[in-house]
């Protein structure tokens, strides 16, 4: 952890902890509330990770044209003294354990006033190494303090806004008003930015893979936010947001979105959404969603829609010119009886051109989805389900099944039972083979939250033993218990 | 119609009658043949005497004098059992004023007697005689002052519980009279009174304590002890009933929280509303969980349902809608709801539960292709660098300045004919690849310099914006 992110973190943790000092030092006023939360999640996992094995040219033989090792198809470069190939390393296990800790308190004597906090530990037992984030033990997603009216709302401390532009989160206030009964709603935000989807600055330890183009400074953020109904059952949203990096007085990013939601009867539904990339010129993502209910038993969405992704200017992905695709699907959902429902779904995508096709190896430019899911209630008791999916794409495919089943002998206790199977290509490869999960599920609520753990046992039947791809034959179980307290305890949000 | 209304009017009216007309009311178990007697007792106060409050009735061993088996055969008249009555009808009273009024003349027959009959030929007395002087020009059922002639329901102790619930209704008291009482009662609570106390009320009313109408009518046990164990079925008004009233209720109940406050509790509001719940439903009775144990209205209850927009795919789908309509979001979702899966996402999935189900279970093993795909975008929620980055080094399967061949299609021919599928999944190659990997060829300071601009590049936008990410690649002099 550097230095800068060091102080960041711990002013926030500061601000957040004075905070709460201030307010609970208080007198008590006769309507205080809190409400907490607390969910922990733990996981077993098996790893097999890769590994990146050498074999000298000589000890390799030609079959078919190509070069093996032990039968192995092997890497050699033109004159290299060894030849590579991928392999599965030795098998490992950890145990991930993410504990959310969310406090939010209010009725301090002046109406409207809360203080929130909510924070991420992650631990551990075994290598942090194998599992994303483990290594880092402590997160402050949100701390502020606020003050809510019905016409306005102030927020002083860490927050996030997820809005079209996605997930942002920074240190600073935000401000918002709201004009009734026009159903306006104008909102100012800033500070010190957050990395995208991250409750770290971009100065943080976990973004050192950016190496020599991470910021060493924390970037400023800001945006506007409004929003309206201009009609009954009709939304519409507009943002923009921009962020500075404080050491070069360049942006990393600038950004606008909006987003419209309509529903003209009570069976029709219309939405819309589009984002704009003012720091390269390029329209981000869009799309329009139709849905249409005629009848209770049957719903029916088409869907029209363009992706591009989106990078900060302060990396050179935008420099790589990434095309967008655009797309259409259709989904169907249909519940011929009271105790049976059915979904399909389809999507097609075409990606624009690249300008970069090679003769020797082209990657299609076309991706197919398609989905089948049904529910069955086949007592009070017990549900049936199963579903099946087709995502075929560059670069990878899969095919997908599950069938579960869950009984619920009490009403506060489930018990479930699973069993599914996936095939999949990946990364411009052969097929690694089929795997056969069975597993089962326990779930109990209690008075004051939930507690559910699940164990799946994998095989691989490795259809390809070449393949040198991930080994899934491998234990996974999870644990999780998430708990409410305070005021409404057991409330689920 | 007339005809059917007076039918109805007149069946409202006998059946009153019946329980008001006090000791001149029909005898219950056995009607004395006054007439057969009239000869035997010649003045009705041979057998009657007027009392305060009431008007005696022979016991039934006063018939044995005669009716002894020997004189006249022996009767199983047990005497008269006296009818409840909430009137307020006095006859001490009554025949008081009518003797100062009327001078002696005033007698039992004067009201008792059939007009024309013979002496003994009694009737009940009508109603329609009272409200001749006492309600002039207004009927019985539906205008008269009740409390003129009847006392409050609570202060009518001859009925039980459950003969006071099923007093006769009058005809004003319609299908949606649950709905449009208030005016009525709260300009006259005295007519209410006749027939309901305080606790028929509380069984509907959450804020009966705050009402003064409520509040000046008595608690009644009897009714109490019936009313409390009865399920309550709120009537639902027409507003409620508009396809956006969940939408657009909050204004409602901004402008006037006191009309909701009749049958919501907070609890109502907090099967949807968050913590904190929004002003004004602080102003509202706080529920039963917090209610006294007196009996009290538990209110409407309330199941938080999901709007019919949030369809088996929403959480793919919610972008617009949560977006558009923020606020809206908020009064049933908490932030740590978004942060579930909108902030990296390692949150596993909870089984049954909606909420921690974005991913399936086994989605690591899956991703793959999902992740070319990119449905959506998983940097919302993943920062490629610190979330994928991190893992795929741990897999080993992330690479940092060096790239060696072999591991896409195993084909050393890769490394020329990545660039169509770098441009379409360019952040998928993000996750394993530091832009360092990527520099070694494409950058003009060095390596075999090929430029990696492609279709759309906008130079100029991009160095006004950005001039250092020029930099990377190129010397100093391009920003001029």
């Amino acid at each position: 952890m550097t230095a800068v992110t060091r102080t960041c973190n711990t002013t926030a943790v500061l601000l957040a902890l004075m905070s709460l000092g201030v307010i609970l030092a208080a007198p008590p006023a006769r309507a205080q509330e809190w409400r907490g939360r607390a969910s922990t999640r733990a996981q077993y996992v098996e790893l097999r990770p890769y590994r990146l094995d050498s074999v000298p040219v000589a000890n390799t033989t030609l079959v078919s044209g190509r070069s093996t090792f032990n039968g192995r198809l092997v890497t050699c470069a033109p004159a290299a003294v060894y030849c590579f190939f991928y392999d599965s390393d030795e098998a490992v296990s950890t145990a991930p354990l993410v504990q959310d800790l969310d406090l939010s308190m209010w009725g301090f004597g002046v109406q409207g006033l809360r203080v929130y906090v909510s924070t991420r530990l992650r631990a551990s037992l075994g290598d942090e190494e194998f599992w994303p984030r483990s290594d880092d033990h402590f997160d402050l997603i949100q701390g502020y303090v606020e003050l809510k009216r019905n016409s306005y709302k102030f927020r002083l401390g860490r927050d996030f806004q997820v809005s079209g532009l996605g997930y942002y989160g920074y240190d600073g206030a935000s401000a918002e008003v709201r004009f009734r009964p026009a159903r306006i709603e104008l909102e100012a935000y800033g500070g010190w930015g957050l990395a995208r989807g991250l409750a770290e600055p971009v100065t943080s330890d976990a973004l050192a893979s950016l190496e020599e183009f991470q910021p060493r400074r924390r970037n400023y953020l800001f945006g506007f936010r409004a929003s309206a109904r201009p009609i009954p059952n009709g939304s519409i949203e507009a943002i923009y947001q921009k962020e500075i990096q404080t050491n070069r007085s360049t942006i990393a990013s600038e950004r606008v979105a909006v987003d419209a939601s309509y529903r003209p009867i009570r069976d029709l539904s219309i939405e819309g959404h589009a984002d704009y990339d003012l720091g390269t010129g390029w329209w981000g993502k869009a799309g329009a969603t139709v849905g249409w209910s005629p009848i209770s038993k049957l719903y029916v969405e088409g869907r029209l829609f363009r992706y591009r992704p989106v990078f900060d200017l302060q990396t050179i992905w935008a420099a790589f010119s990434p095309v967008p695709y655009t797309g259409y699907g259709l989904a169907l959902g249909i519940q011929p009886r009271s105790d049976l429902s059915i979904r399909l779904e389809g999507e097609r995508r075409d990606y624009a051109d690249t300008e970069a096709e090679v003769p020797f190896m082209v990657t299609t430019d076309r991706s197919w989805k398609a989905g089948a899911s049904a529910s069955w209630r086949a007592a009070r008791q017990v549900d049936v389900q199963g579903s099946y999916y087709l995502d075929f794409t560059f670069g990878s495919a899969l095919s997908a099944g599950e069938a579960r089943v869950n009984v619920r002998p009490l009403d506060q206790l489930s018990l479930g039972a699973r069993l599914s199977a996936f095939q999949q290509l990946g990364e411009f490869r052969v097929g690694e083979g089929r795997v056969w999960s069975i597993g089962g599920n326990v779930k109990y609520d209690s008075p004051i939250g939930t507690v559910w753990g699940a164990v799946d046992r994998y095989r691989h039947d490795r259809r390809d033993p070449e393949a040198g791809l991930p080994d899934w034959n491998q234990l996974r179980a999870s644990f999780g218990l998430a708990v409410y307290i305070g005021s409404e305890p057991g409330r689920r949000p | 119609m007339i005809i059917r209304v007076g039918a109805a009017a007149a069946t409202v009216l006998l059946g009153l009658v019946a329980w008001s007309s006090g000791s001149n009311a029909p005898i219950a178990k056995s009607a004395f043949p006054h007439l057969k007697h009239q000869h035997l007792f010649p003045t009705c106060e041979s057998c009657h005497e007027v009392e305060a409050g009431a008007v005696t009735i022979p016991a039934a061993t006063f018939c044995g004098a005669c009716h002894n088996g020997q004189t006249q055969p022996r009767v199983d008249w047990e005497g008269r059992s006296r009818t409840p009555s909430n009137l307020k009808f006095d006859h001490a009273t009554v025949i008081a004023k009518k003797k100062a009024a009327l001078g002696m003349d005033f007698k039992c027959s004067t009201c008792h007697q059939k007009s024309g009959g013979e002496a003994m030929d009694i009737q009940r007395v009508s109603v329609g005689g009272c409200l001749g002087c006492h309600a002039a020009g207004k009927t019985h059922e539906v205008d008269a002052p009740c409390a003129t002639c009847h006392v409050p329901s609570w202060e009518a102790q001859d009925y039980t519980g459950e003969e006071i619930l099923a007093f006769p209704k009058p005809a004003d008291h319609g299908d949606n009279f649950a709905l449009e009482h208030g005016s009525l009662a709260k300009d006259n609570t005295a007519r209410c009174a006749v027939c309901h106390s305080r606790d028929l009320c509380s069984t509907c009313h959450v804020n009966a304590a705050s009402v003064p109408a409520i509040q000046s009518l008595e608690p009644d046990p009897r009714v109490a002890a019936i009313v409390s164990e009865r399920p309550v079925t709120y009537p639902i008004p027409a507003s409620h009933a508009a396809s956006d009233w969940q939408e657009r209720h909050s204004e409602a109940a901004r402008a006037n929280i006191a009309t909701c406050a009749t049958c919501h509790t907070q609890q109502s509001c907090r099967s949807c509303h968050v913590s904190p719940p929004p002003d004004p439903i602080p102003e509202l009775a706080p529920g039963r969980a917090q209610a006294s144990s007196v009996h009290q209205a538990q209110g409407v209850v309330l199941v938080r349902q999901p709007p019919s927009n949030h369809t088996a795919t929403f959480a793919e789908d919610h972008k617009a809608l949560a977006a558009a309509a923020t606020t809206t979001c908020a009064t049933c979702h908490t932030q740590d709801q978004c942060i579930t899966c909108h902030l990296e996402s390692e949150a596993l999935s909870t089984p049954g539960e909606p909420v921690g189900r974005y991913h399936p279970e086994n989605f690591v093993m899956q991703h793959s292709a999902p992740s070319f795909g990119q449905a959506v975008e998983c940097a919302t929620c993943h920062n490629p660098e610190a979330f994928c980055r991190d893992c795929h080094t741990g897999q080993g399967l992330a690479t940092s300045g060096r790239i060696d061949t072999g591991f896409h299609n195993r084909k050393s021919t890769w490394i020329f004919g990545h660039g169509q599928a770098a441009r379409q999944g360019l952040e998928t190659c993000a996750t394993c690849h530091s832009q360092r990997d990527c520099l070694q060829c494409h950058s003009a300071l060095g390596g075999r310099r090929v430029s990696p601009h492609g279709p759309g590049f906008d130079a100029e936008t991009m160095k006004s914006k950005s001039p250092v990410m020029c930099l990377a690649c190129h010397r100093r002099s391009i920003l001029d």
